[in-house]
């Protein structure tokens, strides 16, 4: 399931006075608007006329430059050039460092029911503040039916059949002293460029269904630590009941699981009685960390593997070094 | 092969909704069948063979939820589980 999001501009500024430290300066309305992208724009040439490139679902940024020089202009003027740059039908507009918006600017503002808000941060710091928010809310979004778990800091997504045990596996995990991040339903999202991060809903945070016992709450079960909120998924495990041919016995194969259009690295795990599957998952995860310090153990193995297979091609041994047959027996 | 649905849209009737021992009667139900049951309602789809995932849908009384079967008994399935739903989970 993947929807493409958009934000309203109440969305956007909820919650988030420590963040953002913006205020609506407005009262006519227009907080339903939408947004749809993260990269903001400042106005800079926009308020000379040059409007081509003003895009109304961008937030706005208006700064000391774009002030300062509306306060230059002769009131019709600036008055002029605003409707212009009003009339792209803006989602909102913010003033940065707690600037006073001249009457013209509010007035325009009013009359195109434009919201209008003001920060107390620097143009720099809100741009990078909100840009990053919006990247958050308007990052695309899926939910996976899985376990996500925190396995020696490597983040590790088990899938696999319902009742196959990735929940058991995964409590087995959090025994061994790994952390829960979500069961069941993981919430993914992409986090430019290409980083995939999952977290449980608020709902059904830090629970846990196994079955036979019910519902479990990890955190008052094994302490604070046994859970996080939120994880990189850095590795996929598909827990199977088949052990055919679509298990890589060499572990060269490079599989991934496409999520939201990033590729993850998969491994597949067949099921066998007297497996422990956490301990093997451990080991998925140790063994992910050395691919990441650039230490592939199976792409060893097999250049190794090759290396001695071309060398006797290449030397076949002399008749003088060969073995005698009667010495051999 | 008989036509028999596999999908549909179902009203809540009990007036609890899906409650948590509703949910719990009905993931054990679907647990039954090999195919693959999914719950949708407001754009989010759960699996209806885990009780978080049915729990999540929040669905009260009067709501609707998109039952879907995927699998072998896909048919039975969405039988059962239509059934179970419109029954009020044996509540009414």
């Amino acid at each position: 399931m993947r929807s493409e999001r958009v934000v309203d501009v109440r969305t956007l500024f909820e919650d988030t006075d420590d963040y953002l430290q913006a205020a609506c300066l407005s009262d006519w309305g227009g907080l339903d608007r939408k947004i749809t992208r993260p990269r903001v724009q400042k106005a800079g040439l926009a308020l000379a006329g040059f409007t081509k490139h003003v895009y109304g679902d961008r937030l706005q940024v208006l700064g000391l430059t774009e002030i300062d020089y509306l306060m230059s202009l002769e009131s019709a003027v600036a008055r002029d050039v605003l409707e212009r740059y009003f009339a792209k039908r803006l989602s909102v507009v913010v003033l940065t460092r707690g600037l006073e918006p001249p009457d013209v600017l509010v007035e325009v503002a009013r009359g195109t029911r434009t919201p209008l808000f003001r920060t107390s941060l620097l143009s720099s710091t809100f741009i990078q503040r909100v840009t990053r928010r919006l990247e958050a809310l308007l990052a695309p979004r899926a939910s996976i039916h899985g376990v996500l778990v925190d396995v020696l800091g490597v983040g590790v997504l088990l899938i696999g059949r319902s009742g196959v045990g990735k929940s058991e596996a995964a409590l087995d995990l959090v025994l061994k002293g790994h952390r829960l991040v979500a069961d069941d339903i993981v919430e993914v999202t992409v986090r430019p460029p290409d980083a995939i991060w999952g977290e449980a809903t608020e709902f059904h945070q830090h629970h846990m269904e196994i079955r036979g016992m019910g519902i479990l709450n990890i955190t008052h079960l094994f302490g604070v630590a046994a859970c996080r909120d939120n994880k990189k998924i850095e590795v996929v495990v598909e827990l199977t009941e088949s052990d055919g041919e679509d298990v890589d016995r060499l572990g060269t194969e490079g599989r991934v699981f496409p999520i939201l259009g990033v590729d993850v690295p998969l491994v597949r795990i067949p099921l066998r009685p007297g497996r422990n599957i956490a301990s093997l998952i451990e080991v998925v995860a140790r063994n992910e960390l050395l691919k990441v310090r650039g230490h592939d153990s199976a792409r060893a193995f097999q250049a190794k593997v090759d290396a001695r297979g071309a060398g006797t091609e290449r030397v076949p041994p002399t008749p003088s070094q060969r073995i005698p047959l009667s010495e051999v027996e | 092969m008989s036509d028999a649905p596999t999908s549909g849209t179902i009203e809540i009737v009990n007036d609890l909704g899906l409650h948590a021992r509703a949910a719990a009667k009905l993931v054990g139900l679907a647990n039954k069948f090999e195919s693959d049951i999914f719950l949708a309602r407001e754009g989010r789809e759960v699996n209806a063979k885990s009780i978080l995932g049915v729990l999540m849908l929040a669905c009260g009384k009067g709501s609707t939820v998109d039952v879907r079967a995927e699998g072998p008994d896909a048919e039975e399935a969405y039988a059962a589980v239509a059934k179970l739903i419109q029954e009020g989970f044996g509540e009414l």
